[in-house]
């Protein structure tokens, strides 16, 4: 098992500097990006993604989850959890069709009991939003009777990170509670390029480079009850709430000019202020355990961005509409049975998920329905719950009527969850 | 048990080879899905007004150019030019040749034949007198009068389209030269410069054709008459002065001529502070030519030489004229024949201005002297049809 550990963080470490050159290399996510400060994230774990939940109601002894604090003061271990997501898209629209890829560190988060299966302190870096889109068109002007023949390209990158630290409280054996306060940053940056086919005009790229900070909050409630419809089950009812998280952002673009005979980096315009704002988010959600080696959940979760603001772009903002995500999902454990069967040794997980999506362009909504399934394997060693988490998901999005995009995601996600054994010294082998 | 470990062990392995290779193959297939979605970056095309252009006037270095006019000519739409060439042979080759006084004295000019100026259905005729007083090519200026002794004719020739002629010039002045060549005395440089004056090339008044005689080329010559040998001997000096006659008045016009009887200066500061911070692509400044008035002013059989290029150029007050006439241009219009404009990039001037402090501001607007050949144009000012003015035509980027 120690073994596999290190080729896996090996292969991240691969991955790490990989994510970092593909970026480079302009790889792209969804054209629906560009609005506002990127595409919102769920950050739920790869396992529910596989089982196409939020995580509301859900935990996993095995691996923390950012989804909802009131977890985190649950369970004797300390856990610590990494996030990689791949995602291909197959894009076309009236005229053209493509595709594009990339490859990200999700999310990183450590859980650490203060009190054993009481009181539990998070610390989390994630993305909340992610713009990542690169858009070509070819444009033509008149001017005097004659076209201005162009190429336009508009590459963005960025969203809003927080680094959060947070608590869960496990009240009694049926009510826990989360906050989780954070620091979030906003760091958008977009280049404009121009390509003029006529030499005559200079080819210029305007670099838009958006900033801001901001604190926000969330809470987390979970109610569990055992032994309702039989011996061993459990019903677990989760719930969250994420206060909106206002930012007083600040809009510079800049360009390089020759200036005398220097080559600058100078600033167009004038810079700006404005105001950017995450909306309310709730969601809830029921899981329930008939036994241990079976489970299965539904979720919900509401954000309210007809109210969110985007000050530097009306047209960003009024695109703006309430999002719902419903989530269905179940997982299996066959590996409880200790079974010497191959197929024996992973659990298995598939769900179902449908967002209405968070923007109207064109009068028309866009909507993903996500199918997902996946598999996880769990250390043998009884003293460790760490995991591996892997789960792949198609992603149906948009259409291409209205002018609009539609993309075919196809997703692979890995968590790679390390437990409290694996940083402590044995004292007798 | 352990066996199953390890076959999961390799399961996870493939399973995260498979993921590092797929993001290493998974590339950008380039293309322009979203075009719905994403607004392009646009571009805006303004047009501006530029300030009054200032008229000013001068004259030109007329010494030691390339092509040395000579000849008359009224031309219907720009006036009358009377061009007088001066040349002054050298002393050396013919010094180590000991000039022979039984020998022909002849003034060979390789004529431009492709840049006639006038009326090319008519002899043009020319007569060769004495300076009397002394010049310099580095030093004459267009407008200056430099005598000459018409007393005595020293020699004579007509032209109408030959690609050269050969003038023989007097026995007097091959004397008075050979007294120069023949003499071993230290001083016979400072007494050829100071005492020779050499020759003007005077047009008949009747002439009604300029034509420009290439220096590269053209020679004086020593032809010994018993042996016919030759020697050859080389310009030291020339030049040209013009003289004017009937300038013109071109209302709604700006008038342009390459020796700098009139160009002008513009200044693009208040243009520039009206574009605070805008990111200009391309500014370019578009002048329309009144090619009309242009090509019909000329009768037939009457030529001029073409106006093709524009210069706009900084240069300082103190050192106008020479800038105008020898600094290499800052910005150079080309005619577009297609829509009779020339057009100058002045992105980077106008750039200036907006991001920085340009440490040149007044531009000048003229023809480049071109190396003698008379050039003029005219062209819309900022009082004509609001289609023909003078504008600065910029790509903005939005």
């Amino acid at each position: 098992m120690k073994s596999i550990f290190l080729s896996v963080f090996t292969c991240l470490m691969f991955f790490s500097t990989n994510v970092l050159a593909q970026e480079d290399e302009g790889n792209s996510g969804t054209v629906y990006s560009k609005y506002g400060t990127g595409f919102p994230l769920l950050n739920n774990t790869a396992q529910e993604k596989a089982m196409g939940i939020i995580g509301i109601s859900f935990n996993d002894l095995g691996s923390p989850g950012l989804s909802n604090p009131a977890f985190w003061g649950i369970g004797a271990f300390s856990k610590i959890a990494a996030n990689f997501d791949f995602a291909n898209y197959s894009v076309k629209d009236s005229f053209s069709n493509g595709s594009n890829s990339l490859l990200k560190i999700g999310s990183f988060q450590a859980v650490f009991p203060l009190s054993k299966n009481q009181l539990g302190l998070s610390i989390g870096l994630y993305p909340e939003t992610r713009s990542s889109y690169n858009v070509n068109s070819e444009e033509t002007v008149i001017q005097g009777g004659s076209n201005i023949n162009f190429l336009s390209n508009r590459t963005g990158t960025g969203g809003v990170t927080k680094f959060e630290v947070g608590l869960g409280w496990k009240i009694n054996q049926r009510i826990s509670l989360g906050y989780a306060p954070s620091y979030s940053f906003l760091t958008e940056s977009e280049d404009a390029s121009l390509t003029f086919l006529n030499q005559n005009i200079s080819n210029n790229t305007v670099n838009r480079r958006i900033n801001g900070t901001s604190v926000s909050h969330r809470f987390g409630l979970l109610l569990s009850e055992r032994g309702i419809f039989g011996k061993e089950d459990i019903i677990q009812i989760g719930g969250t709430l994420t206060l909106p998280t206002n930012f007083d952002a600040s809009q510079k673009k800049t360009t390089t000019k020759i200036v005398g005979t220097e080559s600058e980096v100078v600033e167009i315009g004038t810079a700006q202020n404005a105001d950017i704002s995450l909306p309310l988010k709730m969601g809830a959600g029921i899981s329930y355990f008939p036994n241990s080696k079976f489970n299965a959940s539904v979720e919900f979760q509401t954000e309210k961005w007809s109210e969110a603001e985007y000050g530097f772009s009306s047209s960003d903002e009024s695109a703006f509409v309430d999002r719902n995500v419903f989530g269905l999902g179940f997982q299996y454990h066959p590996y409880k049975d200790r079974s010497s069967k191959f197929l024996s040794n992973f659990k298995y997980s598939a769900g179902v998920s449908y967002d209405t999506g968070h923007i109207k362009v064109n009068n028309k909504e866009v909507e993903t329905l996500w199918l997902s399934a996946g598999l996880g394997l769990i250390s043998p060693n009884l003293r460790s719950n760490s995991s591996f988490d892997l789960s792949f998901q198609y992603g149906f999005r948009g259409t291409t009527s209205q002018n609009l995009v539609e993309e075919r995601i196809f997703g692979i996600n890995l968590s790679v969850n390390l437990t409290e054994l694996m940083f402590l010294r044995r004292k007798l082998n | 048990m352990q066996k199953s470990i390890s076959k999961v062990a390799f399961t996870w392995r493939l399973i995260l080879s498979v993921l590092v290779v797929s993001s290493l193959i998974s590339c950008e297939n380039s293309n322009t899905v979203g075009g719905g979605v994403v607004d392009s970056a646009g571009i805006r095309i303004d047009t501006v007004s530029i300030p009054d252009f200032q008229q000013n006037g001068s004259d030109i270095f007329s010494g030691k150019l390339q092509s040395l006019p000579i000849g008359e000519y009224n031309d219907p739409l720009y006036g009358s030019s009377r061009s007088i060439a001066y040349f002054k042979p050298s002393l050396g080759p013919a010094r180590d040749a000991s000039l022979s006084l039984l020998s022909d004295f002849i003034l060979k000019l390789q004529i431009n034949n492709n840049l006639h100026y006038g009326d090319t259905s008519q002899v043009a005729n020319y007569s060769v007198y004495k300076v009397t007083e002394r010049w310099r090519g580095n030093t004459i200026s267009s407008t200056d009068n430099i005598s000459f002794d018409t007393s005595e004719l020293l020699g004579s020739f007509s032209y109408q389209n030959e690609d050269s002629v050969s003038i023989t010039l007097s026995q007097s002045l091959l004397e008075e030269y050979a007294e120069y060549v023949n003499n071993d005395s230290s001083n016979v440089d400072s007494l050829y410069n100071f005492e020779f004056f050499g020759i003007a090339i005077v047009p008949d008044n009747v002439s009604a054709q300029i034509i420009y005689p290439n220096i590269i080329g053209s020679e004086f010559l020593t032809i010994r008459r018993s042996t016919q040998d030759s020697v050859s001997i080389n310009l030291q000096d020339y030049a040209f002065t013009l003289d004017r006659q009937n300038t013109p008045m071109f209302p709604n016009r700006l008038y342009l001529n390459n020796y700098l009887e009139s160009f002008y200066s513009i200044n693009f500061e208040t243009v520039a502070n009206n574009l605070s911070n805008e990111n200009i692509l391309r500014a370019e400044l578009v002048l329309y030519e009144d090619a009309d008035q242009i090509s019909t002013s000329l009768p037939q059989n009457h030529i001029r030489p073409e106006t093709r290029f524009l210069d706009l150029k900084f240069a300082s007050e103190s050192e106008l004229r020479y800038d105008l006439q020898f600094t290499t241009t800052d910005f150079v219009g080309v005619l577009d024949t297609t829509d009779n404009t020339f057009r100058f990039n002045v992105t980077n001037h106008i750039n200036n201005y907006i991001f920085g402090s340009p440490d040149e501001r007044e531009l000048y607007l003229n023809i480049n002297p071109n190396g003698g050949i008379f050039n003029s144009t005219i062209l819309f000012d900022n009082t004509s049809t609001a289609a023909m003015r003078p504008k600065l035509i910029l790509t903005i980027e939005e």
